[in-house]
């Protein structure tokens, strides 16, 4: 029997009667990406003060550091590394979804609300219920609320993507302002630790957010493998998707709420962390080509994109704490410049 | 057994009246044309076959069974839709776009087949895709996009082809370049639904016509048969003069200026200008 003919940069992966199709720039591509997010890792795990170098970090994360590096890295460094990975990988992924779906490359998933839902509920606790502090689930619980909203108040909104962003946009800003509302009605000093933390910040924060979060992604990425080609035909507009076998409005509607989920989570760990979400697909699209809904990679340029803000502002700031989102806003501001001239560049 | 039978169809937008009471059965293997004038239902009844609008009234059977019985992607397995102004994903390449006509017959592990592979090849020699088989699709011209979407439909191998104005925006270039290929699919024993603008396009390629107007079927049959003076004029209000083609006797469908008189006196008058001068 003549071998199959496979299509063009991809690879087939045979067992049996079953074939996966892996395309190869793509892979490639995630492959090359999580080799950066790990010496990413381990340079951001050794910079900063006290005397620890990569070699010390590698032998530690080995099991073969002293007690005091031991210290340094899992209790100090690792955990802020590890929340900044969690949250970019959640925000590329639900960039990448709403972005797919909406057909826009600027939509984010901070525009239908979910950063301001979130917002609200961390300052709702913050400054009514818990004092001072608030749960970790106390953000995506803001953003489903926010979610819900949304949901209520769109009929039907897998069929009217472009009235739901629009109706969104109305509800952050509706969220946005009863928040600074209620931040303006407090003394001025119980308002530093919450606008760090609106702001985008990942100082000091421990396991036992990151942990139940990073669970809970791995739980939904079997649903995200799900939805990615069928999502990836969406592209086509509603009437090709259809005809190819996609039920058009469930699908929407899944994918919508993946997505919502997925950006609750990311904001629960270090606040609502602006132009992640809008860069991350934009990034992987532009280097995976022709994948028309590139999910992993997305997350890995998030986790790649927000780890290496992270980083760079604690070390640029040290001894002063700079709030993480107001790096992520200057690089995916400039990132977006540039690619969106260099767009203009290729259509003139 | 007919492909496709539909009966009694009536359909609305509120209380405008789209389709009332469209009946018609589609043979195998025929290529058949849907005419009429703009707003006569003819998009949407395709639209109603393609199981992309709710049936509101009537029945549509494929094969002998109710559109409604079967899944989504068992219909398209059987019948492929190609809408008026199809959506291309940006930066997509030709070879994808006809690998993705695959879909309906591909689970998530069985991702690409002996079958899939056939198929795929089968479109693209068809359409004729080989030299803008690595092009990126959005980069192509209206007849070669439209020839690359063909091949998406081809490659979803279903016995029945829905078409929505396929040659529409085209100049007759192209609509020959795009006419040609479906003629090619017809020929391959698919019944293809195609609707058409252009008279003379629809009865030099169609088997059969479907004549529309203010949503009723105002006459079926095989084209030459349907094509007349007095359905044209009426379909669309006009006066037109009916040719017919050297060689295969085609109709070809002129509109007259208003007026026979009218054009007489004018060449009257040229006569008697030219006469005038010395």
């Amino acid at each position: 029997m003549p071998p199959i003919a496979n299509p063009s940069g991809v690879w087939t992966l045979r067992i049996g009667g079953l074939s996966l199709l892996l395309h190869r720039r793509n892979w490639l591509m995630f492959g090359l990406l999580a080799l950066l997010l790990a010496g990413l890792a381990v340079l951001a795990i050794s910079l900063g003060s006290g005397n620890l170098g990569v070699r010390d970090v590698i032998a530690t994360l080995a099991g073969r550091g002293s007690k005091l590096q031991e210290i340094m890295v899992f209790k100090l460094r690792l955990p802020r590394v590890a929340a900044a990975i969690v949250a970019g990988l959640a925000m590329g992924m639900a960039g990448c979804l709403i972005q797919t779906l909406v057909r826009n490359r600027l939509a984010t998933p901070d525009m239908i609300g979910v950063n301001e839902g979130a917002s609200l509920a961390v300052v709702a606790f913050a400054l009514y219920l818990t004092l001072g502090n608030w749960p970790w689930w106390a953000s995506p619980l803001g953003a489903l609320l926010a979610a819900a909203a949304l949901f209520a108040l769109c009929r039907r909104p897998g069929e009217q993507g472009y009235l739901f962003i629009v109706i969104g946009i109305a509800l952050s800003e509706l969220l946005g302002a009863i928040g600074d509302f209620a931040m303006s009605t407090q003394p001025l000093v119980h308002l530093g630790s919450i606008y760090l933390w609106t702001m985008g910040h990942f100082a000091g924060i421990s396991y036992q957010t990151v942990n139940p979060i990073a669970v809970l992604l791995a739980l939904l990425c079997p649903l995200l493998a799900l939805v990615n080609r069928p999502l990836a035909l969406l592209r086509f507009g509603d009437s090709t998707a259809q005809n190819l076998g996609i039920r058009v409005p469930a699908i929407q509607l899944g994918v919508l709420a993946l997505a919502i989920l997925v950006a609750a989570l990311g904001t629960a760990i270090g606040g609502p962390v602006v132009f992640i979400a809008m860069a991350a697909p934009i990034l992987a699209s532009w280097l995976a080509r022709d994948n028309l809904a590139p999910i992993w990679l997305s997350a890995l340029c998030g986790a790649v994109l927000l780890l290496g803000s992270d980083t760079l502002v604690r070390v640029l700031a040290q001894p002063e704490e700079i709030p993480t989102g107001i790096m992520t806003r200057l690089l995916g501001g400039i990132l977006l410049l540039g690619l969106l001239i260099k767009d203009r560049r290729g259509a003139d | 057994m007919n492909a496709l039978r539909a009966e009694n169809l009536h359909f609305a937008y509120q209380d405008k009246v789209v389709l009332d009471d469209v009946s018609f059965s589609l043979p195998r293997g025929k290529l058949i044309g849907i005419v009429g004038p703009n707003g006569s239902g003819k998009s949407t009844l395709l639209k109603l076959l393609a199981r992309q609008l709710p049936l509101q009234r009537g029945t549509v059977e494929i094969h002998g069974k109710p559109l409604t019985h079967y899944s989504l992607k068992a219909l398209a397995r059987e019948l492929a839709f190609l809408p008026q102004r199809p959506v291309l994903a940006e930066g997509i390449r030709v070879e994808q776009l006809v690998q993705y006509g695959r879909h309906p017959h591909q689970g998530w592990l069985n991702q690409w087949s002996e079958e899939d592979a056939h198929q795929v090849a089968r479109a693209r020699k068809v359409m004729q895709l080989d030299a803008i088989w690595q092009r990126s699709a959005t980069s192509l011209s209206g007849g070669q996009a439209q020839r690359a979407w063909l091949g998406m439909i081809l490659a979803q191998n279903t016995d029945l082809i829905l078409l929505d104005e396929p040659t529409s925006a085209l100049d007759i270039g192209h609509q020959a370049e795009v006419m040609e290929a479906v003629y090619r699919i017809a020929a391959a024993g698919r019944t293809v639904l195609i609707v058409i603008h252009d008279l003379g396009i629809a009865a030099r390629y169609c088997d059969e016509l479907i004549a529309l107007a203010d949503g009723r079927v105002q006459a079926i049959g095989p084209a030459r048969q349907v094509m007349t003076k007095a359905l044209v004029d009426r379909l669309y209000d006009t006066d037109v003069d009916i040719l017919h083609a050297p060689g295969d006797g085609a109709p070809v469908i002129v509109p007259r200026r208003r007026g026979a008189l009218a054009a007489h006196t004018e060449a009257l008058l040229e006569h008697t200008e030219k006469e005038a001068t010395p």
